[in-house]
Formats: structure tokens, sequence, C-alpha cells
């Protein structure tokens, strides 16, 4: 496919461009978030791609290649979209990165539902610095193991598990008040008062014992 | 002593990466015997999965045939790539003329500074009233 694409077969460049339209999409919505300027980075992702066919050897896959100028390309949108709003600061899509979250609903039992989720996410990721959304992009969204995210981003794997590391933690900071873990959430289903033996009679459910990890670690039980 | 930071980078860490046979001992004891970590194990792996959930795997219809446009403009330009390489070149041409008449100028300053003509504009960057004998005496 590739070798036609290079001889100048367009019909094989589009099969090209169908067959990996979903992973480039995948890291461009997560790099930029859904905006215009999305679309934009992906059809000039794949006109680089395509003046750059002659050069290409086959070094690395041809989705490797194609999401290595996805990066690239927006990181270059990211930096643009800086520029814009330090100089020429007026509300357009592209203040999505400094849009906060919404304040968490007073309700202990609600969760949002699994749109609103969706949304809170993908807004939570964009208030991350393009260096730790990169990583987060490609390891967690486009599902490269992070010797591939190492690899695209050209950084050690050290970096990489690092940042993954970091990009995590100033998530969960900013959707904990949203998502719950399983066990926590069926602890807010469980109700707080059983029926006991005798008919008629509520008595109080035991809350559940919670054991620190430094608790556990100086031998306390 | 292992500090609870140490336990929860290890972690993290689990998530991405195979840990040594030591840490993943070390990681299972605290998991057993921690609720928390347990918890907040529980709270990453779902983090992690909400996250993979948000990604949208397609622009708008016709895409393809919207980058092939642009590749058959491309391609159909007489030498497109070739056009492309000249008004590189002249972009890279025009720098450098750009910093050597910077250079000059500079230089025609400091010179004229040196000769002690003054510093407005006109008497920096010009040599004013010179005669016939001074000229030729430059060269």
């Amino acid at each position: 496919m590739i070798k036609a694409a290079q001889e100048g077969d367009h019909s094989a460049f589009k099969t090209l461009v169908e067959r990996h339209e979903p992973k480039v999409a995948a890291t461009i919505f997560g790099m930029l978030g859904r905006c215009s300027e999305a679309e934009d980075v992906g059809q000039m992702t794949f006109v680089r791609f395509y003046q750059s066919l002659k050069h290409f050897r086959g070094e690395s896959t041809v989705g490797t290649y194609l999401i290595r100028i996805a990066i690239n390309l927006s990181l270059n949108e990211l930096k643009r979209r800086k520029r814009r709003l330090l100089f020429f600061h007026s509300p357009s899509e592209t203040d999505i990165d400094i849009e906060s979250l919404p304040t968490p609903h007073p309700s202990l039992n609600a969760e949002p539902e699994q749109e609103e989720i969706k949304s809170l996410v993908q807004r939570a990721i964009r208030q991350l610095a393009p260096k730790f959304r990169s990583v987060i992009v490609l390891r967690l969204i486009d599902g490269y193991s992070t010797q591939e995210t190492a690899h695209i981003l050209n950084l050690p794997l050290g970096t990489v598990l690092s940042r993954l590391a970091r990009a995590q933690m100033k998530l969960k900071k900013l959707l904990e008040p949203y998502i719950k873990p399983e066990e926590a959430r069926m602890e807010l289903e469980r109700p707080f008062f059983i029926p006991s033996e005798s008919p008629g009679r509520l008595i109080p459910a035991q809350a559940p014992s919670i054991v620190s990890p430094t608790r556990v670690l100086r031998g306390e039980k | 002593m292992i500090h609870e930071k140490k336990i929860i980078q290890l972690l993290y860490r689990s998530l991405d990466n195979r840990l040594s046979q030591n840490e993943e001992n070390i990681l299972a004891t605290a998991l057993e015997n921690s609720a928390e970590l347990r918890r907040e194990k529980e709270y990453l792996e779902r983090q992690r999965r909400e996250i993979s959930h948000t990604a949208i795997h397609s622009f708008k219809p016709f895409f393809a045939e919207r980058v092939m446009m642009q590749v058959n403009a491309l391609a159909g330009q007489p030498n497109g790539l070739d056009i492309q390489t000249f008004y590189g070149s002249l972009v890279s041409v025009f720098r450098r003329v750009a910093i050597a008449g910077s250079a000059v100028c500079i230089l025609l300053f400091f010179l004229n500074l040196g000769m002690g003509t003054g510093l407005l504009p006109e008497e920096t960057f010009t040599l004013s009233d010179l005669t016939l004998q001074q000229i030729l005496a430059i060269f």
C-alpha cells in the first residue's frame, strides 16, 4: 500500500487516510478538544505525510509516523492558541483551556451521567499542560504502550512514566469530586439503616473500616 | 521502612510498567492490608477507563475526500513541491540579505560615531559634507 502511494497511486493513499483516520482523530481531539482547528490539523497531518512519502523508509510503522506528525502539529496549534490568548483575549471556543470544571453536585448519591462524566474528563484533560496531555492521550486514549509513547515523543521511558503519574495525580485532583471508585459507589448506594431482627425497627449500618497505608506500614492494625 | 509516598509511586507505576518481584510483593502486601490503598487503586482504574472512553475516532464525514482534494491540488500544481522549495529558499536568502544589511548599518553607525560627527541619524548613517579629496582618500 505504502509502495503504491509512494509511486503516485492516489487511491492507495486514500485507503491509508481512511485506515488511519480513527487514531489520528483520537490523538488530535485528545490534544485540542472538539474544535474547528482539530479538523484542519487532521488534514494537515495527512498532507504533511503525503509530502514526506518519498522520504518514508518504514523505520517506524505508518501509524506511529502519522501520530508523531499529529502530536507535533497539535503542540504547534496549542502554542498558537496560547499566543492568541495572550495578545487578543476574546471569548471563543479556543478559550476552553482556561475553562474550569463546574462545582460538584451537592447531593452525595448524585454521580453525573456517563455523557456528563465524558465531558468532565475531556475538560479536565484540557487543563493539563501540553507535555502531560500528550502522554495521557498516547497512553490512555490511543492505547500505546509506555515504550511506544516514549518512542513517539522521543523521550526516555522514565520521563514518560513520571509524566503519566503526575498527569494522573492532577486529573485525580480535578475529577475526584465527580468520579467515585466502584467500592465507594456501592457504599453510597447502601442504605444508612438496615432492618433489625425485630420487625419495624431500623439499626444504623456499620461503616466500613478503613486502614491507612501508613498504619499498615508501621505494622498497626 | 518504606514511605507511604513510595507505595503510591509503586501503585502508579504498576499500572504502566512491570515491577520487579520485590516491588510487586511490597505492593501486594500493602494492598492486602490497606483498604485506602485498594480504594486508590480502584479509583485510578476507573479514572483510566473513563479517560479511554473519551476518545473520538472520526472527523466530520468525508474527511478522506477533503484530504484527497488537498493532495490532488498539491499534486496537480506544476512541480508543487519545487515551488515550495523555491519560496523556501527565497525566504532564507532574504534572511541573509537582511542580516548583512543590518550588519552594514551597525558598522556605519560605529564608524561615523568614531569619526565624531555626532549622534543625529542623518550624521551617523551618512557621510555629510564630503569633499572629493576625502572620498578619494577612503579608497
